[in-house]
């Protein structure tokens, strides 16, 4: 049976599994080459590995993370992120309001390491937002 | 009338490494499984290590550091009530010195942390934990940062009886046929000394930068393994 002739979700799921998903450098570099050649390959596959090129990032510059939200923006594309290692400086508030709108665009993210390099004022509240957004619920069930 | 709360996979893994964080005074983590500080942001335990804040912590790991001021740090923080719950815990070598009475029950269980360059001398301790993570060693790095290993080999030799379930190693040692030969010989006489006394060896890709997860996910699988046994 030819690979293309699967159903789509099957397809993304030998896809996700073909490639690394730590959190480690070596290995992202790794996936996202290997997700960008998929690209390539069609547009079948261009649909499932693209999104997937978002699902870990690693930002050691804040103005990488704003030019990886405004794309994720401009496709209508939310909750993708995954997995995020930033490095900030966060020396500026609007590198501090970049975490805010993290949080925003990343409702399932689930791994976050960040490295408060410059030993930065940071305001963790953010954390809160994480899982609140996905996390609890309360519903209430008339009798 | 009825509440029902339902709770799904949020934010699990949180891993900090710097200063200067502001921590709410009311946060609650209800998704956190598997908190990391590095020394710099022990600092931040008393406000993040409470059962009110991170309901599910499984894995903690204290990476680096393990002076006094981590030690006073984790003191002042809930830790003593998160410790039954948790099923790996990962913390600095230093901490066989000054045994934390509140700790100390959990060494058995623990994963000591490791940098064979800091010195030339095994504190003789090490062998009697029983799960080890050796740091820093790599296929990169230079010989010098071997330098701690013939120690540890000779004293696992010696071991009677063996205390040493368990010794972590980066990944990429797992294939030393592109060593040098000098390096190769030290890892082979390690492997060999572990297989003899019926250590585990366990490979994970070990994080080299801060952004990198200190406690990879080949580790907690490890334990997760070892526990349902």
């Amino acid at each position: 049976m030819p690979l293309l002739s699967l159903p789509t979700e099957i397809l993304r799921q030998i896809v996700q599994f073909s490639v690394p998903s730590t959190l480690a450098v070596s290995s992202y570099l790794e996936r996202q080459a290997t997700l960008c050649a998929l690209c390539y390959v069609c547009r079948r596959l261009l649909s499932i590995a693209q999104p997937l090129l978002f699902e870990i990032l690693f930002t050691p510059w804040p103005e990488t993370l704003v030019k990886i939200l405004d794309a994720l923006d401009s496709k209508g594309w939310t909750n993708l992120i995954r997995q995020v290692g930033l490095q900030g400086q966060f020396m500026d508030p609007c590198e501090t309001k970049l975490l805010a709108r993290l949080t925003k665009n990343s409702p399932s993210l689930h791994t976050l390491a960040l490295d408060n390099f410059f030993n930065s004022e940071v305001d963790l509240t953010i954390l809160q937002s994480f899982s609140s957004s996905s996390l609890l619920t309360q519903l209430r069930v008339d009798d | 009338m009825t509440d029902v709360l339902h709770f799904s996979a949020g934010l699990a893994t949180l891993q900090l490494c710097g200063s200067g964080f502001t921590i709410p005074s009311k946060l609650f983590l209800p998704g956190i499984e598997c908190l990391t500080f590095n020394q710099d942001a022990v600092r931040f335990a008393p406000s993040l290590l409470d059962p009110a804040v991170v309901p599910s912590l499984r894995t903690l790991g204290i990476v680096g550091g393990g002076d006094s001021d981590t030690l006073e740090s984790l003191s002042r923080s809930r830790l003593e009530q998160l410790l039954p719950q948790i099923e790996l815990l990962v913390l600095p070598c230093d901490f066989l010195e000054s045994r934390p009475t509140y700790l100390t029950p959990f060494f058995d269980n623990a994963v000591f942390d490791r940098y064979p360059s800091t010195s030339d001398d095994l504190n003789p301790k090490l062998v009697e934990v029983q799960h080890l993570r050796i740091l820093a060693v790599v296929k990169e790095c230079a010989f010098s940062e071997y330098r701690g290993l013939p120690g540890l080999i000779t004293a696992i030799k010696k071991q009677k009886p063996v205390r040493l379930r368990s010794i972590c190693l980066d990944s990429s040692l797992q294939d030393t046929s592109t060593f040098t030969k000098r390096a190769a010989t030290l890892i082979g006489r390690l492997v060999k000394a572990c297989s003899e006394k019926g250590i585990e060896m366990v490979y994970e890709q070990q994080g080299r930068r801060s952004i990198e997860l200190f406690i990879s996910e080949e580790l907690r699988r490890k334990r997760r393994e070892t526990r349902g046994r």
